[in-house]
């Protein structure tokens, strides 16, 4: 047997960072770091290996397919980060005791993601920011701008920035009358709005998801006593994590509130207009719908600003259907992009997050991150 | 090859009808031959771990369940599907939910349900032995926010011990589901899966001769 038949190989799609990347990488990294301390963040670093579970429940299970999770020695379902946030979340409520506090903190370092169909590089490093505290503009923009300094410290000569605000989409849907589910199923699909059959899609999927009813007539009310009495046997077996109210209730709702095609076709409509609204209609509130609502208002400042920030060199687009196909997002949301539409980072709000990882925070929670090993492979080594 | 189960009579008679008569010293034996071609060796495994072992050149050719391979080797380099329907070990990944459960009878409730758990500070857990190509169906219906706990076995007591709301698992009657009061969706078919004959990428050349006798044989 040759003896090159017993070297053991590099696994696939891991990359090697060789002397002149890894200089690359850790100048910007240094640079980055080095800016976001100055500007009041505190450099902190979670371990690379987390409960499984810390992870689930950030991303609802979105992501647990390219999680690398697995059993530890001591039977412990174990994941390796596929991203930084949910660790410096846990990380800033386990040394951060007081209640009403602001934290800005950074980190950077490797993530794991496991992405087979792609041939993408399954160990990314970052370096990135999360600031909890604030809700609104302000904090908004402070995201912005650290992401686009950042960037610029990388020395990445040409990128562009993508804006959007799932907040605005939901609230808009909302206030024309429909319920959660049909906000949740456009929401979920905006990521595939440039597809040719989008609206036929999406209506075919209201349908599959029970959410149109079939005739235009009232729907008949059911009393929870009827529901109860019907489904006796039924309802008295195991039901898990949820309560019998909690089935009832929404039985009688799934009846209540079906819309009809057309009230469907009609909220399609409204949200393809501010999907293809460009930023200069938004600003001037100039495309048909009067988009008035505070958090509008507070939108078309932002973009005012970074706008402003960017200067004309690099350009920043409105891109409502940007959803970072990521739930738990409900502000702003961007992504950083090379010339030739390679993301280089992103992030957004996600003020939802710190509760739903069991920390009990409604005070603000948003963030960013810098792919590393993109912007190295951008910039060349 | 499929080393038991209804998957491994199903491959013999399957290379037989091809004209691949595989020969075993016992039941019990792990290894075979076949007469005509001297140069290949038939490992008998456990179908689950055929999918892996192909996709990373440990053996050439297997025949194992599609969901199997679909499940840990969609999209890989290393490995395709010669022919992706045998026309036996038929099955089919279903999802189910407690039959208490009366206001979710189509898979698409399940996204309400999804908020109504996030509303409570909670997860809708999913135990599945195919975590992948389930939450790749999950999200062909625009369901992103459900928690997929892997497990190997017995998943239909895992709503009872409580490490799981729902499921989806293989069923071919779905008897066993209603003996642990689950029921199935009515839309709730992930994913119809039948054996299927898979090759390597990363066949040496020494074997090409043999190699593209058995494909050609196997198309026939």
């Amino acid at each position: 047997m040759n003896n090159s038949d017993n070297k053991v190989l590099r696994l696939n799609n891991f990359e090697d960072f060789g002397p002149s990347r890894l200089r690359l990488l850790k100048h910007i990294e240094n640079n980055c770091l080095e800016y976001l301390i100055n500007s009041g963040y505190s450099n902190v670093d979670p371990p690379i290996l987390e409960s499984a579970d810390l992870f689930l429940k950030k991303s609802l299970g979105s992501t647990s397919s390219s999680t690398y999770t697995f059993m530890d020695l001591e039977n412990q379902l174990v994941s390796m980060r596929p991203d930084f946030t949910a660790s410096v979340i846990r990380l800033i409520f386990d040394n951060l005791k007081k209640k009403d506090f602001m934290s800005k903190v950074c980190y950077s370092g490797p993530v794991f993601r496991y992405e087979p169909a792609t041939s993408k590089s399954m160990q990314i490093y970052q370096v990135g920011a999360e600031f909890l505290g604030q809700k609104g503009n302000k904090s908004d923009l402070e995201l912005l701008s650290n992401s686009i300094k950042c960037l610029d410290l990388s020395g990445v000569k040409n990128y562009k920035v993508d804006l959007g605000n799932v907040g605005i989409v939901r609230e808009f849907i909302l206030e024309k009358g429909f319920g959660n589910s049909i906000a949740e199923l456009i929401l979920n699909n905006l990521g595939n709005f440039n597809d040719k059959d989008w609206e036929k899609n999406l209506i075919f999927r209201a349908k599959q998801l029970n959410l149109i009813r079939h005739n235009n007539n009232e729907n008949d009310s059911l009393s929870y006593e009827d529901i109860l009495k019907d489904y006796e046997d039924r309802l008295s077996l195991n039901l898990g994590m949820r309560t019998q109210k909690d089935i009832i209730d929404r039985f009688a709702g799934k009846v209540a509130s079906q819309v009809t095609t057309e009230e469907i076709k009609e909220c399609i409509d409204l949200v393809k207009k501010i999907m293809n609204m460009t930023i200069e209609e938004f600003l001037d509130n100039k495309n048909g719908i009067k988009l008035d609502s505070k958090s509008c208002q507070e939108f078309r400042i932002l973009l005012k600003n970074v706008q402003n920030i960017l200067g004309e060199k690099r350009s920043l687009s409105l891109n409502f259907t940007l959803t970072r196909n990521l739930a738990y997002y409900n502000g702003i949301v961007f992504d950083v992009k090379s010339d030739d539409d390679i993301i280089l980072g992103g992030g957004g709000r996600y003020d939802d997050l710190p509760s739903r990882l069991g920390y009990d925070f409604d005070q603000g929670c948003l963030g960013f991150a810098i792919n590393l090993t993109k912007t190295t492979q951008i910039i060349g080594y | 090859m499929p080393s038991s189960g209804s998957l491994a009579e199903g491959a013999i008679s399957f290379m037989s009808k091809k004209g691949i008569k595989i020969e075993k010293e016992s039941d019990r034996k792990l290894v075979g031959k076949i007469k005509e071609f001297p140069d290949i060796e038939i490992f008998f495994q456990r179908s689950g771990d055929i999918p892996l072992g192909i996709d990373r050149g440990m053996g050439h050719f297997g025949i194992t369940g599609l969901d199997r391979y679909l499940e840990h080797c969609e999209g890989s380099k290393n490995s395709y599907v010669v022919k992706d329907n045998l026309k036996f070990g038929d099955s089919k990944l279903v999802v189910a939910v407690p039959d208490g459960w009366i206001d979710v009878t189509s898979i698409s409730d399940l996204v309400e349900v999804c908020y109504e758990f996030k509303n409570n500070n909670n997860n809708l857990r999913l135990a599945t032995k195919y975590p992948n190509l389930v939450r790749r169906k999950l999200e062909e219906f625009g369901i992103t926010n459900v928690v997929l706990v892997t497990a190997s076995g017995g998943l239909e007591a895992a709503p009872m011990i409580g490490y799981a709301d729902i499921i989806a698992d293989i069923t071919v009657t779905g008897t066993t589901m209603k003996e642990n009061n689950l029921r199935p969706l009515l839309d709730g078919v992930l994913f119809d899966s039948q054996a299927a004959f898979i090759s390597s990428n990363l066949i040496p050349s020494k074997f090409k001769k043999s190699s593209d006798k058995i494909i050609e044989k196997i198309n026939l």
